[in-house]
């Protein structure tokens, strides 16, 4: 029987103790960091998918513990501070770990982006992968999605980076419904947020999608997060042309064009609606009258009523009521035609909702939808692409008008 | 069988002999050992928490002490000055007067954690305020819902002290357990996790003092402690209205059997509780929570 020794000759692969290599790493990191004279561009990315395209935010990090934060989504010369560390978690770690109201909204589980608990899943804890003083490549802990931060120019100011990329916020938002060109082969794309999905049919007949998550780049850039490739041409960036108001690439192999869309789609990507009161027609006030007085015997009624998706995951006649209960009747909304669209009730909805229905409520709920077929209503929207008022007048019924709105007011009856 | 257990050990023992290291111990710890740079919240709680009380209070999120199924986000640091003064003034401080320094120390959970956000359940939607964990952590979520510019009690008791109040509840009886006769009060009537679908007012005229007290036998213990402690007198005979004459009687038990507990098994007197933290309440407008003193 041989036995044989555990003990193995061991050999320093490092000069230093892991200890040592990673406090002296999380200091060389700081210094790093705090030493971008003007901050550092963040690149940022929420959502493990990338789900909502990317969002410069501009950072700089003080010795004493400060970082100051500004976003594309806030004014051009705001700033929000907050405190951030370093410290050793699997790996050195970059944490913003007191509220920074910019950086935070991305990670609110409640933000209004994103559904309820979730909100946009964006990290604020990041690992180290790659640091030098032109350029740190982080990684999201949770999404693992790799943000990049390059400094911000001495000369530029915060506010001129900001209005920069406002400026091209502008024009890629304005329109909703895209058409790209290549290879003289047209693709039909989408836009949600900072996200474009394209919908085609490749050349096996065989139905494909792809989600390019993009970020807003000074100069009327925009820039993937991963090359899209489509059509034999792999693009990284695409530049606009303030002559054709087209996007292209920088060897004018493809083209990015808006499309204004049919009203039906405006509308349906303006979704989520707010209902008032005195938006609604006469005929419409009388039904809420009606409602009102068979139900809401006490005064209590709706404080908030809208249609669409508020956070339940469907589209929904959702309605807030004064003692704060939120009831949800689920719908089923489709485009019918270019100025058409049709809303049925599923016939689900949550139970405060049911209730009111079977209390008699449903004669206000009836103005929006049926049971078993489509409500058909003509649209009218304020602007071709994004709109932020519509009105939905029944077809069969025009004395059925309801008049609704983006912005969040409550119902006012 | 016994050869090969023996040869076993035999070569077990071999192992342990050859794999002493001959090596001396490194000197340096794995551990950071080099202390941090505390600013002037960090002093205060030094101060205030942990010197005093023997309570390390965490505002800044760590999620080593997260749940990381969730998805929350740090608390404000002007909010978590505000609560950690009105955390120790509603609440440390009253225990203290009433129970003694030596109980707080004792039995309160060595670690204070404020998260900004909620904790949102995705299945129904409902938020998770509180955890107590073992009697070792309280967790305090929604810390950025403080409105520094009006200081609601109504509100500051729905999120926090009601909260506080019933997770330490939680911590007592896990140490020393209550009587199961108070199992039998509303047997039967417990809603488990449908306690979501009920209203308060519902629950109140099965005997319950709140929705939540419904979904289990340990959470109607604390809750109906908790509620009494911070409830105004007038809330109080609210909810007694509410109940009406089926729940109110047995609300009343509970209060009894609640009352009886915290006497004989810790020697606090209820009342007494109830009224120290109605007196401190009444003073909230009067004080000031934003600076460090």
């Amino acid at each position: 029987m041989v036995l044989y020794s555990c003990s193995l000759g061991t050999e320093d692969l490092f000069e230093d103790s892991a200890n040592n290599r990673i406090s002296n790493s999380l200091k060389e990191y700081k210094k790093i960091l705090c030493g971008a004279e003007n901050g550092w561009i963040m690149k940022y990315y929420p959502s493990p998918t990338q789900a909502f395209g990317g969002y410069n935010l501009l950072v700089s990090f003080s010795e004493d513990g400060y970082s100051t934060v500004a976003s594309e989504l806030e004014d051009v010369d705001a700033t929000c501070k907050s405190l951030y560390r370093l410290k050793e978690m699997a790996g050195p770690v970059l944490t913003f770990d007191t509220e920074n109201k910019f950086l935070h909204f991305f990670s609110d589980p409640a933000s209004g982006i994103g559904s309820i608990g979730l909100g946009m899943e964006g990290d604020y804890e990041f690992l180290f992968v790659d640091v030098t003083p032109e350029k740190i490549i982080l990684k999201g802990k949770k999404t693992g999605n790799e943000i990049e931060m390059v400094p911000v120019p001495k000369d530029l100011s915060w506010k001129n980076y900001l209005s920069d990329i406002s400026e091209g916020l502008d024009k890629i938002e304005y329109f909703v419904m895209f058409n790209y060109t290549v290879n003289n082969k047209d693709y039909s794309i989408i836009r949600s947020n900072r996200m474009f999905s394209i919908s085609y049919v490749d050349d096996n007949g065989d139905e494909q999608k792809l989600s390019v998550p993009f970020i807003q780049g000074t100069g009327n850039s925009l820039e993937f997060y991963s090359p899209l490739s489509l059509g034999g041409v792999d693009v990284n960036k695409l530049f606009y042309d303030e002559e054709t108001g087209i996007w292209k690439d920088d060897e004018n192999k493809v083209e990015l064009s808006g499309v204004i869309p049919p009203k039906s789609f405006a509308f349906m990507s303006g979704l989520p609606w707010y209902v008032t009161y005195n938006g609604l027609s006469n005929y419409g006030k009388q039904a809420t009258d009606n409602a009102y007085n068979q139900v809401f015997t006490d005064g209590n009624g709706f404080e908030v009523v809208g249609i669409g998706d508020f956070g339940s995951g469907k589209n929904s006649i959702t309605f807030l009521t004064k003692d704060e209960n939120v009831g949800t009747l689920i719908l089923d909304m489709k485009m019918i035609d270019d100025d058409k669209i049709g809303i049925m009730l599923t016939g689900y909805g949550n139970e405060y909702a049911i209730n009111l229905w079977d209390n008699g409520a449903s004669v206000f709920y009836a103005l929006f939808a049926n049971l078993d077929q489509y409500r058909e209503f003509v649209v009218a929207t304020n602007h071709p692409t994004k709109p932020t008022e519509a009105t939905l007048t029944e077809v069969g019924n025009e004395e059925n008008v309801i008049a609704l709105t983006t912005s969040e007011v409550v119902f006012g009856r | 069988m016994k050869l090969h257990k023996y040869v076993i050990i035999l070569f077990i023992a071999c192992c342990i002999s050859s794999c002493v290291n001959n090596d001396d111990i490194n000197p340096n710890s794995i551990f950071d050992t080099e202390s941090s740079v505390r600013n002037e919240f960090d002093n205060w709680i030094l101060k205030n928490y942990i010197e005093t009380y023997n309570i390390d209070l965490k505002y800044r999120f760590d999620d080593i002490e997260s749940d990381l199924n969730y998805n929350v986000i740090p608390a404000d640091y002007n909010k978590s000055i505000a609560l950690a003064k009105l955390v120790k003034y509603l609440w440390m401080d009253v225990y203290v007067k009433v129970a003694g320094n030596e109980f707080l120390c004792t039995y309160c959970p060595k670690i204070m954690h404020f998260v900004g956000s909620p904790e949102y359940e995705k299945t129904d939607g409902s938020m998770v305020l509180g955890t107590a964990e073992g009697g070792l952590k309280i967790t305090l979520f929604n810390v950025n819902g403080l409105d520094l510019n009006e200081i609601d009690m109504t509100k500051l008791n729905e999120w926090y002290f009601n909260t506080m109040h019933h997770e330490f509840a939680h911590i007592l009886h896990q140490t020393k357990n209550y009587s199961i006769d108070f199992n039998t009060i509303t047997e039967g009537k417990y809603a488990g996790p449908g306690w979501i679908n009920v209203k308060d007012i519902e629950a109140r005229k099965l005997g319950f003092v709140t929705a939540y007290a419904s979904s289990n036998v340990d959470e109607d213990f604390v809750e109906t402690i908790s509620n009494f402690i911070v409830k105004s007198d007038s809330e109080w005979q609210q909810i007694l209205e509410d109940a009406g004459e089926d729940g109110a009687p047995l609300i009343l038990q509970k209060l009894d059997m609640v009352t009886e507990y915290l006497k004989e098994s810790w020697g606090i007197d209820i009342i007494q509780l109830h009224e120290e933290v109605q007196e401190r309440q009444s003073h909230i407008g009067e004080l000031d929570w934003e600076t460090l003193n």
